[in-house]
């Protein structure tokens, strides 16, 4: 019984091992998998390495330039904004809102997305009508006028951003995931599943699907980069998640007024959605390469 | 010995854009428990389809009909998809052409082995699956299994992918197992590998084989009985030695005569059947083929053959040779 646990433990180990060394001979990937984590870090220690509170108003110290412009305090790294508040540990606290957006944007949109593309291409005739019509009506709208309307509807507030964003996701992972199960589902081992008896959902789930997985781990990172993107732009039209929520894309509608006079209030945010989807994307087309074994070697 | 499957008339049309064709047409045969059934033919000509009709799994257009399909006192034209499901795999097994793409890409061997176990055996727990996966290695002959079980299957080659296809299509000790030219795409060596193994797993697991295949050559020997299809019907069937040693159907003869030999002389010619098959949506009056026979005669094209009952053998022909 030992035996086999220390076994089973060799092999995960050697698993792993071996997916490492797929993965890191792409060193765009290392660096992107590398700003990942670091936000993720950042999000999980939000409360104790920021310096002051998200929403803390310091009175009359207001628009201050970071460290190292003139004018710049040891007390506020990254400078002040309008209201009198720490750049830096509102950033931080940022981090964990875009992730937890990000996140559950990716959750919701890849499942649902994934299964009525599953369904589409397997069922094919009327089911692949009916779900690829409403599909095309999703598309039919630019994606973030569609968020706008489904925030007006349903009105503004983090828990409605991302079902709006998620919903306007859907379209790209049914899309592509769609056009692999037709592509797949004509391959030998799928019938060869079929004369092994297993049933219509269990071919779905457990022969198709995997086979898709390496363009859906693609698309499931530049959803989240692109979650990202959209709640900020969201938050940024007043229609996400609402102030003083320490959001990133808030952070730079509220700065843009001063875009002239403190070029930091914008830039910082800017920067942090910048580094994280680009760190995304890197880290993505990684896992592809790293993923999938029709790839390796 | 009992019938295991049994087929009367069988017929399959399939619904196209351009009307109604049919495939497959006034099929009869029967496969008794433990033997081996030959069916040969060249490409088009309704083997596959056969077998398809027989899993179950014809494309959704397909039109079968028949009188009797009774596989192991079950009338497969009446029962559900759920039965269906449980018939594929654990009573008819199934091998293919190409075993190299037969096999999922993102599983191990394990991995495979383990979820046709699954489907039919849910009830195993962890320690019998890997003991019974493991048997089923040891008994398709793959040497060292144990290392062979987190193989993914662009590790394995051609002749061991379909060893494990073999090893997927026992599983469950099926009762009939149908082999849709299992050799086909395999280097002549291995092909004689599969085929001894094909047969000793026969009487290991005391199954039925139906073996398709366009190559008599490979199905004389391990077959019992064989049958020659042309354009959707049987037109000879008979025991193995007899239909080899003495073709009394035409088509069987240019079949036999079609097999290259190590005795010919490099310029002689191989000798090939002339003409194509007929076109299915335009099928010709008569025997369907009445435009290659070398030895046809005024009135084959006017009435269908019926299948007759001469010298042991059942043919589809007026003027047998």
């Amino acid at each position: 019984m030992s035996t086999q646990i220390i076994e089973e433990k060799i092999t995960f180990k050697t698993q792993a091992k071996e997916f490492w060394e797929h993965f890191s001979e792409n060193k765009g990937a290392v660096v992107g998998l590398g700003l990942v984590l670091s936000f993720v870090v950042l999000a999980l220690l939000a409360p104790l390495i920021s310096p002051h509170g998200a929403s803390e108003v310091f009175p009359g110290m207001l628009r201050l330039p970071p460290i190292w412009a003139d004018g710049g305090t040891t007390q506020f790294l990254l400078g002040t904004d309008d209201l009198g508040r720490d750049v830096l540990s509102r950033l931080i606290w940022g981090a964990q809102i875009s992730l937890f957006v990000g996140v559950s944007i990716v959750v919701i949109s890849t499942v649902t997305g994934t299964l009525l593309g599953l369904m589409a291409g397997y069922f094919g005739g009327k089911v692949d009508t009916v779900i690829m019509r409403m599909i095309d009506i999703l598309m039919a709208y630019p994606s973030i006028l569609l968020a706008i309307i489904v925030v007006s509807v349903i009105g503004p507030g983090l828990t409605n951003a991302i079902i709006a964003v998620a919903l306007v996701n859907i379209p790209s992972f049914t899309r592509l995931v769609r056009a692999n199960v037709l592509e797949i589902k004509e391959r030998q081992f799928v019938m060869a599943a079929q004369t092994f008896g297993a049933g219509p959902w269990r071919i779905m789930i457990k022969e198709i699907l995997p086979n898709c997985m390496a363009t859906l781990i693609v698309q499931t990172t530049l959803g989240l980069s692109e979650g990202i993107l959209s709640t900020a732009a969201l938050g940024f039209l007043g229609l996400g998640v609402q102030p003083p929520t320490p959001e990133w894309g808030i952070m730079l509608s509220d700065a843009r007024p001063y875009i002239q006079s403190s070029p930091w209030l914008v830039t910082f945010p800017g920067l942090c959605i910048l580094a994280v989807v680009l760190g995304l994307n890197l880290f993505g087309d990684g896992l592809r390469d790293a993923l999938d074994p029709k790839l390796k070697r | 010995m009992n019938i295991l499957l049994r087929v009367r008339n069988l017929s399959i049309k399939f619904q196209t854009k351009k009307g109604i064709i049919e495939a497959v047409r006034d099929v009869n045969f029967d496969v008794l428990e433990g033997e081996t059934l030959g069916v040969v033919g060249e490409s088009g000509c309704g083997k596959s389809i056969t077998n398809m009709a027989i899993m179950g799994l014809l494309a959704e257009n397909a039109i079968i009909t028949a009188d009797e399909l009774v596989f192991n006192g079950k009338d497969l034209l009446k029962i559900s998809d759920k039965e269906w499901q449980q018939i594929r795999g654990k009573e008819i097994g199934m091998i293919f052409q190409d075993p190299m793409s037969s096999l999922n890409p993102c599983y191990t061997v394990e991995q495979q082995l383990e979820e046709v176990l699954d489907i039919h055996e849910p009830e195993l727990s962890k320690e019998e699956k890997s003991k019974r996966v493991l048997d089923l290695l040891y008994n398709v002959g793959i040497p060292a299994p144990k290392d062979r079980l987190k193989a993914y299957p662009h590790e394995l080659s051609g002749g061991m992918s379909q060893r494990i296809m073999i090893a997927m299509a026992i599983a469950c000790n099926p009762k009939l197992l149908i082999a849709d030219e299992p050799t086909t795409a395999l280097d002549v060596t291995v092909q004689q590998q599969i085929i001894d193994l094909i047969e000793s797993l026969k009487d290991k697991f005391n199954m039925s084989v139906i073996f398709v295949s366009h190559d008599l050559s490979v199905v004389k020997d391990i077959t019992d009985r064989i049958q020659v299809m042309y354009a959707g019907e049987i037109i000879e069937t008979g025991l193995t030695d007899l239909v080899i040693k003495s073709p009394k159907h035409p088509y069987t003869k240019g079949l036999l005569d079609s097999i290259p030999s190590f005795q010919t002389t490099k310029n002689k010619e191989l000798f090939s059947i002339s003409g194509i098959v007929p076109d299915l949506n335009q099928r010709p009056k008569g025997c369907q083929f009445y435009a290659r026979c070398f030895n046809k005669q005024d009135d084959c094209n006017i009435v269908t053959p019926k299948i007759a009952n001469i010298d042991d053998r059942d043919v589809r022909c007026i003027h047998t040779l």
